[in-house]
């Protein structure tokens, strides 16, 4: 069955995008993750334009994160304090990337600033939690306590001022750290059209050193907001987001999602994280061979007019 | 809006009309060709997957026989809306493709078909039809009115022609008969919208007989309308009415699925 979506301006197969979402949600409610690292390229992929992909990915992202954030705030398992401080400096990045969105238009580089941050940030993530999770894997095994290192460890984050105290997360920290990884995290948002949960689950676990049980509720509530102001933003500048292709999408992504928090309960947090990380990676060898290999067609076209609104 | 629009049709039906009843009156026998299309108006709606469209007339004082088939040529050309469109080059730059050069045109038919019933070369020459203002080589160059390089001029024919937006039919246009003849195109999906013209040539023996143009609009109906509209006009509204709507889905996924 084909839908016709009036921004994409293309035909698409229903079931397609349908299954699209219902994938990306499983993963998104496993991993914690808005998913919308996935579903841009996976958009792309389809023959939506570039533009949209990223807006309507946006767009997705709120949907499937607001289901998360509600099964796991169910549980306990969102830091509300820690995910407010960090929603703030996401919407003011957000800001800054729509604008440097923006700047690279003009340019008639953002596809490419778009892939290059991608395989940037997806490769270094990727191998930082890959490797981390395999260690901590391989300790498991041995019988050793994994919490040994972490507590003996001293940051110069705690060094900070503004300390506050997060209950949930069980931390005594600055408020500046979770307010900078905000701030960064939402700028690449407003760039990659994604929440930023690829990129703020780490952060969250390995800098500001988090709990992993209460990481994946406080990411996902966050995520909610700076994907929210994102989409509002790139409707608002750049008319690219399809509301019926964000319907099709987000029915399939919130049914996914619900299975995909059952099946992430079933599993080791190590374990979730070396997938999530084999993951990551995969996409971003996907990206850097589009960005290696000949293109078939070395010319593209882009239409720059307005469209009539007759 | 509508009211306007139905005037225009209405006014543009007079002025066929009257350019039809002209060379009959003139009591010259020569030949004139008149056309329709099977629809004037293609609505975009959320089943469209392209539409197929037949251009068919008749010559008036048609002197075609049966034992000569091919006495008439028709040339039929269908141009889109205008639109401006920029071309680039992706180039290798420290390993990775990046777009580079690029070069614009405006004025570029969004969508061009030429239909006829033999190949363009046999029917006349290029002169010929050229002076007839018959354009049956797709060129972004003589569009534009601006320069371009021949490799990006070919490029944007190459993906229009990929992207069904450029068709040529050397054969698609048929005689049923003495006088009457059709031709069936289809609109690909990715057609814009906008008012479609189709120019109908009637030709013998390389030179051009008669003329008629009929015009066909391309527009998004319904829900495509709704949301365009809203899309472009009142685009903060919109992003709103997005992220409330993804809140919606998700809360109500929550609802139903995730509480247990």
């Amino acid at each position: 069955m084909h839908i016709y979506l009036p921004i994409a301006e293309t035909t698409v197969n229903i079931f397609t995008i349908f299954g699209m979402g219902t994938a990306v949600g499983f993963l998104s409610g496993m991993f914690g993750v808005g998913g919308g690292f996935l579903i841009t390229p996976l958009l792309i992929l389809t023959g939506i334009p570039a533009a949209v992909s990223v807006a309507t990915g946006a767009n997705q992202v709120v949907a499937s994160s607001v289901s998360g954030t509600m099964t796991q705030w169910r549980r306990g398992n969102v830091d509300f304090k820690m995910g407010t401080i960090m929603l703030l400096g996401g919407v003011v990045g957000a800001f800054g990337g729509v604008q440097a969105v923006k700047v690279l238009r003009e340019a008639g580089q953002v596809e490419l600033a778009v892939s290059l941050l991608y395989s940037v940030f997806l490769s270094s993530i990727g191998v930082l939690m890959l490797s981390e999770s395999l260690r901590a894997m391989h300790r498991a095994r041995n019988g050793g306590a994994p919490s040994a290192r972490r507590a003996a460890q001293h940051h110069w984050i705690h060094g900070l001022p503004l300390k506050m105290r997060f209950q949930r997360s069980k931390l005594y920290i600055s408020a500046i750290p979770p307010l900078v990884i905000g701030a960064a995290v939402g700028f690449l948002s407003g760039i990659l059209g994604v929440g930023g949960g690829f990129i703020m689950v780490p952060a969250m676990i390995y800098l500001l050193r988090m709990p992993t049980k209460v990481v994946i509720g406080t990411s996902l509530f966050q995520v909610i907001f700076v994907a929210g102001v994102t989409t509002i933003l790139h409707a608002a500048t750049n008319q690219a987001v399809d509301l019926l292709l964000a319907l099709i999408l987000m029915v399939g992504g919130v049914i996914g999602a619900q299975f995909g928090t059952q099946a992430g309960l079933k599993l080791r947090s190590e374990h979730l994280r070396a997938l999530l990380a084999l993951l990551v990676l995969g996409v971003c060898v996907r990206l850097m061979v589009d960005l290696l290999t000949t293109p078939p067609e070395l010319f593209s076209i882009q239409n720059v007019l307005p469209r009539s609104s007759l | 809006m509508m009211r306007r629009l139905r005037l225009a049709i209405l006014v543009a039906a007079g002025l066929a009309l009257l350019a039809f009843a002209r060379p009959s009156s003139a009591q010259d026998r020569a030949e004139a060709v008149e056309a329709d299309m099977s629809s004037r108006e293609i609505s975009i709606k959320s089943d469209f997957t392209g539409a197929e469209i037949v251009v068919f007339g008749s010559v008036d004082g048609s002197k075609r026989t049966d034992s000569d088939p091919d006495y008439y040529d028709v040339i039929i050309v269908i141009r889109g809306p205008a639109e401006t469109v920029i071309a680039r080059k992706k180039e290798r730059f420290a390993g990775i493709w990046v777009n580079g050069p690029s070069e614009g045109v405006t004025e570029l038919p969004s969508f061009y078909a030429v239909l006829s019933t033999r190949p363009l070369t046999e029917i006349a020459d290029m002169e010929t039809l050229r002076k007839y203002g018959v354009e049956f080589d797709p060129n972004p160059a003589s569009w534009g009115g601006a320069k371009m390089a021949e490799e990006f001029a070919d490029a944007i024919v190459r993906i229009k022609k990929r992207d069904g937006l450029y068709i040529e039919k050397p054969d698609a246009v048929k005689f049923l008969g003495r006088s009457l003849f059709r031709g069936n195109i289809t609109l690909p999906v990715k057609v814009i919208e906008g008012d479609y013209t189709a120019t109908i040539y009637l030709l013998q023996a390389g030179k051009l007989l008669s003329r008629d143009d009929v015009t066909l609009t391309v527009k998004k109906v319904g829900l495509e309308r709704i949301l365009e509209t809203l899309a472009f006009e009142r685009p903060w509204l919109y992003g709103f009415m997005a992220v409330l709507m993804a809140v919606a889905c998700g809360f109500t996924g929550w609802m139903l699925f995730g509480r247990s």
